[in-house]
């Protein structure tokens, strides 16, 4: 499957991230919260602000994606 | 703290831990009312200093606020990581390191812990939720876990004070052990550059300090640190990352991919989770909770459901408070000679700070519920909600709470905009979070709500106009936001990076800690604050109290019989009084909003504390000495004529009424408020700046209201 943007995944759905970059401050912070290359996450919440589920924690994010892309390859 | 005994000696310790994981509860437990709050230059943050005792030894704790990681890239985290490495000239030192992890997220959580094991200093692992993660189907074996890591772990339950001798033992323990943890090694390639560094920094550094100088690609911590330490740090730093990134290296992610790796690789023998798939209570929740439509119509029900909870609990409540003051009142009257020390006690100190102290109930209900929903998880998920409105705003969903906490009190809404690290949201939020309608409006809109829009309306119309009240604050601090974001405090909405906690059930110790807190601060500014300003008001109000003739009106007022001629010796008598004096002079200012130079003066008599206008409107309305009850002055209202002649019209109608709620909706009348803007952002400009936009805006709304309400009602 190909690798698709962030918030293009849908609500109940699972994916692996390949790629996160841009803004090294941002990608450095997301990266402590375990949103990094490789990572399992699966998408709560989709929309702007979206809701995400990362290892054992829920993590919101909003207005990140100007900032910084983050690709993922949805997992069946 | 106990520096006099000899015997015992003081050990220090740092208390880390992620946001979220009950840190201040196990401060507060450890100990107990003993902490003071430290205050360092040129930060935000409020980091508290307390003791105990156990087994003969001081122990001082330093709560370092909650973070993620301990890599600085503001002021403040600057701090965090100064205390912890001793590298702050206020602090010695710690000799060990206190983490408290969630075990329920126990990875995640290491992250933090892995960074701490770096710094050289024994460290001991606490564990909270831990019923959070049995509940959630993990078992975790703390004996491997604790054998793993190298140091003492301990489960704990702060708020019912499980644990807690363990945690102390291992404490002590570790002052005379002094374990050092196991921590991460990275790539050789990695290490022998921090090596390197590590080399520069001679006795400050730690192996922490150095891995932190290198992966720190923005320079923020090098900068500090060459200026603090007078190392010269730069090239060496550049010249180690130019070898790592070379060799195909992201110093921008390879530390986190580094530790996680580590962490997991820990863990996984020590925990046992239910597959990945599985759906807990928390998501299950959410799934409605967080939902665009179903959880933003839970919200609303939520928000409806505390208004009317602070109506309807908190009336009985303020009833008997009210008798209090009244029963106080009279005693005071019946001891006391009528004279100049009995005015200034009943009319000036007991009806200003009682008719405060009355919305005692309303502060507690408000504070708690809003610290029942922020403990048990819900707040975050309100804040997640309204960060797209937020955004449209130019704001982050982080400013949601803040401007939320302001229904409650300004001043505790602007010091819960700590939580927002871009300096221009934050500006932003402090800015319009004192358009909120606060808990001291309220006396205001239930004043004139009953007074003008209760007798002859349906029965769910002053609740509806109340609401509507409370919607002026709604709708203009978004407003403001917005033009402020677009002109003085332009910038790119920052990034909104939140986690989420698990639900849990409230603590009631935590609950009642903060309403505690909040009714204190509430009674010391009523028994401060707000008697300085009674006072002066009396004061300006009493004095001169000879007429122009030069007769001394509380003479001539006791020797009539008259009701009515009293009232308007006391009328004279106001008018003639500094207050007075200063209200005709500003009528022709207040008359385009429907006022006289009596709620000119009240308005004016409110801008310390907007509470004291409903004690100032019942002394200029010349309510006399009977009793000056809300209800009392309500159904006064109604009646009163410009200037008291009968012949002229009612002062009041409903455009008057609305175009003074709306006034007091928009005005910024709150010393307290201005202070603390001035604390927060460290300057004067924006508190005088909050002052005059809001009263600016305040006068133009009100004229609005009275002159269209005059065209169209």
């Amino acid at each position: 499957m190909n690798d698709i943007p962030l918030n293009m995944l849908e609500s109940g759905e699972w994916a692996e991230v390949t790629d996160v970059s841009g803004n090294p401050n941002i990608v450095s912070r997301l990266s402590e919260l375990g949103v990094m290359n490789g990572c399992k996450l699966c998408m709560l919440q989709q929309g702007q602000t979206c809701l995400l589920k990362v290892g054992d924690s829920r993590l919101s994010l909003g207005c990140i994606f100007s900032d910084c892309t983050i690709m993922v390859r949805p997992v069946v | 703290m106990n520096e006099n005994n000899s015997q015992s000696k003081t050990y220090r310790i740092a208390l880390l831990g992620n946001p979220n994981t009950g840190k201040t509860t196990l401060f507060n437990v450890l100990t107990g009312l003993n902490h003071r709050v430290g205050n360092y230059p040129g930060v935000t943050v409020e980091i508290k200093k307390g003791s105990f005792v156990h087994k003969s030894t001081v122990i001082e704790i330093l709560d370092i606020p909650g973070t993620y990681s301990l890599a600085p890239r503001s002021p403040d985290e600057l701090l965090s990581v100064e205390l912890v490495l001793g590298l702050n000239p206020m602090e010695k030192m710690p000799d060990a390191l206190l983490v408290l992890a969630d075990a329920s997220n126990l990875e995640r959580n290491l992250y933090l812990a892995t960074q701490a094991f770096e710094t050289g200093l024994p460290v001991i692992l606490a564990l909270s939720m831990v019923d959070l993660a049995t509940a959630a189907g993990m078992e975790i074996d703390f004996g491997a876990l604790s054998k793993k890591l190298g140091i003492p772990v301990v489960a704990i339950h702060a708020s019912k004070h499980k644990g807690l001798e363990e945690l102390k033992d291992a404490i002590i323990l570790s002052q005379s052990e002094k374990r050092l943890p196991n921590s991460p090694l990275f790539s050789e390639l990695i290490e022998s550059c921090r090596g390197k560094i590590l080399g520069l920094l001679g006795n400050k550094g730690s192996r922490f300090l150095a891995g932190r100088l290198l992966f720190e690609t923005d320079g923020f911590l090098a900068q500090q640190l060459e200026q603090k330490l007078s190392l010269s740090l730069s090239a060496s730093i550049l010249e180690n990352r130019q070898v790592l990134k070379s060799s195909g290296i992201n110093l921008v992610s390879i530390e986190a991919k580094c530790r996680y790796a580590w962490i997991h690789e820990l863990v996984q023998p020590c925990i046992r989770k239910p597959g990945n798939k599985t759906v807990g209570f928390t998501d299950k929740v959410d799934r409605i909770l967080t939902h665009k439509v179903y959880g933003m119509l839970f919200f609303f029900l939520i928000m409806f459901l505390m208004f009317t909870a602070l109506f309807i609990l908190a009336k009985p409540l303020m009833e008997w408070i009210g008798a209090g003051k009244d029963f106080l009142g009279e005693s005071f009257e019946s001891f006391l000679p009528d004279g100049m020390l009995r005015s200034l006690l009943v009319e000036g100190l007991l009806e200003g700070v009682g008719g405060v102290v009355v919305f005692l109930p309303q502060i507690i209900i408000l504070f708690g519920f809003l610290s029942i929903l922020e403990d048990c998880g819900y707040m975050a998920r309100a804040a997640f909600l309204m960060d797209r409105v937020m955004a449209k705003c130019g704001l982050s969903g982080k400013s949601f709470i803040p401007l939320l906490s302001s229904v409650a009190c300004a001043v505790p809404g602007v010091l819960a905009t700590r939580v927002i690290e871009d300096k221009r949201d934050r500006l932003a939020t402090i800015l319009v979070a004192p358009l909120m309608s606060c808990s001291a409006r309220l006396p205001v809109y239930v004043l004139f709500i009953g007074a003008f829009l209760t007798d002859g309306y349906p029965i769910w119309f002053p609740g509806m106009m109340l609401f509507l009240m409370y919607c002026v604050g709604f709708i203009t601090a978004p407003i403001a936001a917005t033009l402020f974001k677009s002109t003085i405090l332009k910038g790119k909405g920052a990034p909104f990076l939140m986690e989420l906690p698990v639900y849990k059930m409230p603590s009631l110790r935590v609950v009642f800690a903060r309403i505690y807190e909040a009714s204190l601060s509430f009674l010391k500014r009523a028994g401060t604050l707000i008697a300085a300003t009674m006072v002066i008001i009396w004061a300006v109000l009493y004095f001169p109290c000879v007429s122009p003739t030069g007769e001394n009106y509380p003479a001539l007022i006791a020797q009539t019989e008259n009701k009515a001629e009293q009232d308007a010796l006391l009328l004279q008598w106001k008018k003639n009084s500094f207050l007075g004096r200063a209200g005709h002079l500003i009528e022709p200012i207040v008359k385009p909003l429907g006022w006289d130079w009596r709620i000119g003066v009240a308005t004016l008599a409110s801008f310390p504390a907007r509470e004291v206008v409903v004690g100032t409107l019942s002394i200029v309305f010349g309510l006399g000495k009977d009793s000056k009850d809300e209800e009392q002055l309500q159904e006064i209202l109604p009646k009163v004529h410009w200037n008291d002649d009968p012949d002229q019209p009612l002062l009041f109608n409903i455009p008057a009424a609305l175009s003074i709620m709306v006034f007091f909706a928009l005005c910024c009348q709150c010393g307290s408020t201005l202070m603390v803007i001035r604390q927060e952002t460290g300057s004067w400009y924006w508190p005088a700046f909050t002052f005059l936009y809001m009263t600016g805006l305040a006068y133009l709304a009100a004229l609005l209201t009275f002159q269209l309400g005059m065209l169209f009602l």
